[in-house]
């Protein structure tokens, strides 16, 4: 199984452009994606989606992560499935 | 060696690659290109190493203003109630139903495109909002 990271537009410029999250953050996420894609759970409010949060410890920085994945958008034939990083809060 | 080219993508768009394979490449070809930044401050170069953009070369008057937009949508932003920004998360999410089937490029494509949409929507209510403001404002100093 392939897992295809991506970020959330927001997500996406709260790293790109306010530096607001270090970088080893998103390395971290990468390490960690199939673990994270296996306990994503059906998404009640949304249809079609998984999702899930977890905490992401980079040194001594803890980050909440929200993350979701559309079911629709599974590519079958090559086994990829997508998993998106939502939202990102800092846990203080 | 370094070869501005005219960037074929988007023709509206002033803007040039600049490729390189060293840096004496790069050095050769830096000056020339801020030279030409000087006299049109909307040019600018994509950077290009082993055919792969890798930065951009603009004014800094352009880049003051990316910044300054950048900025203001990070504030509006900033002010949204975290349930409505992750149903937005959602929507977004959900609205890319249909293009993974072709993946990479032509999806990113079709990513970025939303993108620019979402925040030119954004900027236009940012303005939309600021000329209100002022409006009150010079209502309530008369």
């Amino acid at each position: 199984m392939i897992v295809d990271l991506s970020f959330d537009f927001w997500v996406e410029i709260q790293f790109r452009w306010t530096g607001r999250f270090p970088p080893a953050l998103i390395d971290e996420i990468g390490r960690q994606k199939v673990e994270i894609y296996k306990s994503l759970k059906p998404d009640p409010d949304h249809e079609g989606m998984l999702s899930g949060s977890r905490v992401i410890n980079v040194g001594k920085r803890r980050f909440d992560v929200l993350f979701a994945s559309d079911n629709y958008q599974i590519d079958h034939a090559t086994d990829t499935h997508p998993l998106r990083v939502m939202i990102i809060d800092e846990l203080h | 060696m370094a070869r501005p080219k005219a960037a074929h993508h988007e023709p509206s768009i002033p803007e040039e690659q600049l490729e390189f394979s060293n840096v004496t490449d790069l050095r050769q070809n830096l000056l020339p290109a801020i030279e030409r930044i000087e006299k049109n401050p909307a040019l600018r170069f994509l950077i290009l190493k082993h055919g792969r953009p890798q930065a951009v070369l603009m004014s800094a008057e352009t880049y003051d203003l990316v910044k300054k937009l950048m900025n203001q949508l990070v504030s509006a932003q900033a002010s949204m109630p975290r349930a409505a920004a992750v149903e937005g998360a959602f929507r977004r999410l959900r609205d890319e139903r249909g293009t993974r089937a072709n993946p990479a490029p032509s999806a990113n494509e079709e990513r970025v495109s939303q993108q620019i949409e979402l925040m030119t929507t954004m900027l236009f209510d940012i303005k939309k909002q600021l000329r209100a403001r002022k409006v009150a404002k010079a209502e309530s100093g008369d």
